[in-house]
């Protein structure tokens, strides 16, 4: 499949490119369907070989149809990710962004931004939790699309220091009147 | 009874690039034209046409283009429209054969056309999404150089293949395309220009990517009986076949490789009775250059995790042991989506027909196409034989 | 020199102009109010700040402001949290919510209501609750309404959610004060426009509850310190006018009233909170109200994060809930533009303790940080329209 990237470069990353966006990219309708699914990462599982599956799938691989809904935790690892430079126009504002192919703790593989980083922090195995953020907006009157995103988590997690409470100084200065 | 074999019969390709003046309708017409001329036929001996064609639709605003192809010929035949993403060509050709195959025509004429460069690129970006899996991959802000970047870093994370390496795909696919008058582009690049081409969807530059294109190609098969009796040249078709998989890339079980190539390959392969190390000339899908790396295994050509070594040994320039993309590849040669299939099997029959110029690859008996959808989610192999 | 005032039940006089109402040492009569302690349960807690930072000495030098370091002493802001481009008060508002969900221990479906307080909801109409409610997974048997009051948006939402759980309409409500803080380029309020959110669950359940809710008073003025217009994409405020006839008189006010109708002195409280719309503010209300550096300790934010509109005063109240010991007394008075502020008193359970593990602390959100330059802030802004 072709890329798109023959212009000259100023057209790669302009703005100006107003658009209204495709019919189906404005319609609220055929988001809200799977707004559960995809704000709260549901899929399905299948009652006879316990394959988990997201988005939700109509025929398991064992040759059964029935499915029990499943809750995913967010917990995953990166398979692969990139750092896209050249955009579609719905998310040319967000250029560059990373995008990564995350296995999920319970099995099945999904594509989703990686956000909260830099392309450089990313390497193949990262663990990377997921986080309920913004997509799009259908221009600045259309309807705001949200959805799950990735966050890489930090090697180590308990490396916290209070700014506070582990000095007894006030961080700021006092000031008489 | 057994069904007859096929062949193809005459074949047009039309310059691919940034064709400012011509429109869907245009293109369309000068290559079903050149195609009847190469062929020596008139309209009317058309039984049946089959276009393949992705965006027109959303690009131009014009379906129904099985009609459309139909009036430019003046005729009330049969005519479809057929799309599977990049590999809609590729489906064309299918549907061509299968109609013949059944007795349903004998001579079919199929085109591949597509009209990309009237709308802007971030527009197309997104247009081209729908080849995905829109709500899992297109949503999520993915393109098609990402799909296939990931797939880079995950190949080149398992395999030695280096960055090197894979920028000199694109190297040989410009030399080519410098020896192709049809090519989009003709010059000649180096692996450095690769390198420090801009960054589209890391690792791939611009120079690993494809261009958006403009262009239509067409053949005309006909059955054997009739092909015998209208060219001295026939290309038979000893193989084809199709096969698909999960819309998605990571619906697949893997990331290195698209099993969808392996089983079209073994299915023709089987069809054609040859193995792949008889195959002369393989015309492959080269969107990005990392999808020629992973096609020459899933094909046979070369053993798993050896395609970069063979690249950087220079054994796939069309004077190799292992001719690649001769016409340029979709890279040099240019990616008009629904063209691209029939293109390659253009690029096949002049190879056979020892037509192809200063392209022309020593005395090639058996040709192969390679023709994908998406990221995989159809494939297409096609082998061909001269008379 | 103080201006003393005698103020009493049967000789109310209202005061024909503004002035400061200055508490009189002597005076010893209060409205009688009803001192009944309110028992509402704080079952759950949590506050989210998005890692991105700015530093003061970076938005002075990109523009042009030279005066760097005058800047921060005035202020007492170090840094400031911006959202990153796909943030917004409804996704920062499901991870405060979260964090308190979880440190809750109850079934989500038993959730009856949720109110969100913000100046930057992404929609003018349709409430932020309505996608952070589905995001949480709540069932949708709830009511829910978005409120606005600029900073004491969060504590308006947690009255009206406490009302609804004492009233036994609900058996849990969440309340929530979230901001994606908007300001104009080059104006004043760039230093410490920021962003976070803190979420407070509240209910009836012995077993789960943190703290107590007792007593809360609030006043509401007529004071054009600052607003913003529905089209506009910034706020506009009245420069010195939003100092002492705005923060400093209700701020006071509304904690004096609250200590004087509950018989409480100053010095009951181990912690005490205040609206921070910068780091000096609070300190000056603090000396006038004889609240300690030791007090305020847990509730100060600012200097680190800026100001969070309507999530400043909760966030101050989480991080003091992650940290308070049993049996402690809090005192929170938030304040907001137009004008008003919410007084509160709060004391703390022996289970406190237990809860302050269960969730992502605020401090862990606050150390978890990436600086960015001006360029990248003004960037980051576009998006929060």
């Amino acid at each position: 499949m072709s890329a798109a990237l023959v212009r000259p470069l100023q057209l790669i990353y302009s703005k100006e490119i107003k658009s209204e966006f495709f019919m189906y990219r404005q319609s609220p309708i055929i988001r809200w369907r799977k707004y559960e699914e995809q704000y709260q990462l549901i899929g399905n599982k299948c009652i006879n070989c316990n394959s988990a599956f997201y988005p939700k799938k109509e025929l398991c691989l064992c040759g059964n149809n029935a499915f029990i809904k499943l809750q995913f935790s967010g917990e995953g690892q990166l398979l692969s990710f990139t750092e896209i430079k050249s955009a579609p126009e719905e998310y040319a504002f967000a250029v560059p962004y990373c995008l990564g192919i995350i296995q999920l703790k319970e099995g099945p593989k999904i594509l989703a931004q990686i956000t909260d980083c830099n392309g450089t922090d990313l390497k193949i195995g990262t663990k990377v939790q997921a986080a309920f953020r913004k997509y799009y907006k259908v221009n600045d009157a259309g309807i705001i699309h949200y959805g799950i995103k990735f966050i890489p988590l930090p090697k180590n997690d308990d490396n916290s220091n209070d700014p506070i409470r582990n000095n007894d100084e006030m961080s700021y200065k006092e000031t008489g009147e | 009874m057994p069904s007859t074999n096929v062949a193809v019969v005459g074949i047009a390709v039309t310059k691919f690039g940034e064709l400012w003046s011509k429109s869907l309708r245009n293109l369309l017409a000068e290559s079903q034209f050149a195609a009847l001329e190469d062929a020596k036929l008139s309209p009317k001996e058309v039984d049946m046409i089959v276009t393949g064609n992705m965006l027109a639709g959303e690009l131009s605003g014009q379906t129904h283009l099985g009609a459309m192809a139909s009036e430019l010929l003046n005729l009330n035949i049969p005519s479809y429209r057929v799309e599977g993403a990049c590999a809609s060509g590729s489906l064309a050709l299918s549907a061509g054969i299968n109609a013949i195959k059944a007795g349903a025509a004998n001579i079919v004429l199929i085109n591949g056309a597509e009209k990309m460069t009237d709308i802007a690129t971030n527009q197309i970006n997104s247009a081209l999404m729908s080849a995905s899996n829109e709500e899992t991959e297109g949503f999520q802000g993915a393109t098609f150089c990402a799909l296939y970047a990931m797939m880079a870093r995950a190949y080149m994370h398992e395999y030695s293949l280096t960055r090197k390496q894979l920028a000199m795909v694109s190297v040989k696919n410009h030399k080519h395309g410098s020896l192709n008058p049809t090519a989009q582009f003709r010059n000649e690049i180096t692996v450095d220009q690769v390198l420090e081409s801009t960054l589209v969807a890391d690792p791939l530059t611009l120079l690993d990517c494809s261009p958006i294109s403009d262009g239509a190609a067409s053949v005309i098969l006909a059955s054997e009986e009739v092909a015998r009796k209208i060219t001295d040249t026939p290309i038979w078709i000893l193989g084809s076949s199709i096969a698909t998989d999960s819309i998605a890339l990571h619906d697949r079980k893997s990331l290195l490789e698209m099993p969808a190539t392996a089983i079209a390959a073994q299915k023709a392969y089987q069809q054609a009775k040859i193995s792949p190390e008889q195959i002369n000339i393989t015309e492959i899908h080269d969107c990005f250059t990392i999808a020629e790396i992973i096609a020459m295994e899933g094909l046979n050509l070369v053993e798993k995790g050896a395609a970069g070594k063979t690249v950087e040994e220079g054994m796939t320039y069309y004077d190799g042991k292992i001719p690649i993309n001769p016409c340029g590849g979709l890279k040099a040669c240019g990616h008009p989506i629904g063209a691209t299939g029939i293109k390659q099997v253009v690029e096949v029959a002049k190879q056979l027909r020892g037509e192809a110029g200063r392209r022309q690859v020593a005395n090639p008996m058996y040709g192969l196409t390679h023709n994908v959808g998406g990221t995989g989610a159809t494939v297409a192999v096609n082998i061909f034989k001269r008379n | 020199m103080r201006r003393i005032k005698f103020i009493s039940n049967i000789n109310k006089r209202t005061r024909t102009s503004r002035q400061p109402l200055y508490i009189s040492k002597r005076r010893k009569t209060v409205n009688k109010m009803d001192q009944q302690k309110l028992n509402i349960g704080i079952i759950g807690f949590g506050g989210y700040i998005p890692q991105y930072r700015i530093k003061t000495e970076e938005i002075a030098a990109a523009t042009n402001n030279h005066d760097a370091a005058t800047i921060v002493n005035s202020l007492l802001i170090e840094e400031k949290a911006v959202p990153n481009k796909d943030e917004d008060t409804i996704t920062i508002s499901v991870q405060s919510a979260k964090n308190a969900v979880e440190r809750a221990n109850i079934n989500k479906n038993d959730i009856g209501a949720i109110y969100i307080g913000s100046e930057s909801h992404p929609y003018a109409v349709k409430p932020s609750s309505t996608i952070v409610a589905q995001a949480l997974g709540m069932s949708n048997q709830f009511t829910t309404a978005d409120t606005q009051f600029a900073c004491k948006a969060g504590t308006a939402s947690l009255q009206i959610v406490a009302a609804l759980v004492k009233a036994g309409m609900i058996k849990y409500g969440l309340a929530i004060g979230s901001d994606t803080a908007q300001s104009k380029p080059g104006d004043f309020l760039e230093f410490s426009a920021g962003c976070g959110s803190a979420a407070i669950l509240l209910g009836n359940n012995e077993q789960e509850t943190a703290a107590f809710i007792q007593y809360t008073h609030s006043i509401t003025s007529n004071t054009p310190d600052f607003w913003r217009r529905q089209n506009q994409n910034h706020p506009e405020h009245a420069g010195r006018f939003t100092g002492e006839p705005a923060y400093f008189h209700h701020i006071i006010t509304t904690t004096t009233k609250l200590l004087e109708k509950t018989d409480h002195k100053i010095t009951d409280f181990q912690h005490v909170i205040l609206h921070q719309p910068n780091g000096k503010f609070p300190l000056v209300a603090a000396k006038k109200l004889n609240i300690t550096n030791q007090q305020l300790k847990y509730g100060m934010l600012v200097n680190k994060i800026g100001n969070c509109y309507a999530a400043s005063a909760l966030l101050g109240l989480v991080n003091v809930l992650e940290h308070a010991l049993p049996n402690e007394k809090i005192l929170l008075t938030s304040y907001g533009s137009g004008a008003g502020s919410d007084s509160f008193i709060i004391e703390t359970t022996e289970q406190i303790t237990e809860k302050q593990k269960k969730a992502k602390l605020l401090k862990e959100y606050i150390a978890k940080k990436e600086y960015i330059n001006y360029n990248q802030y003004r960037k980051a802004m576009e998006q929060i329209v």
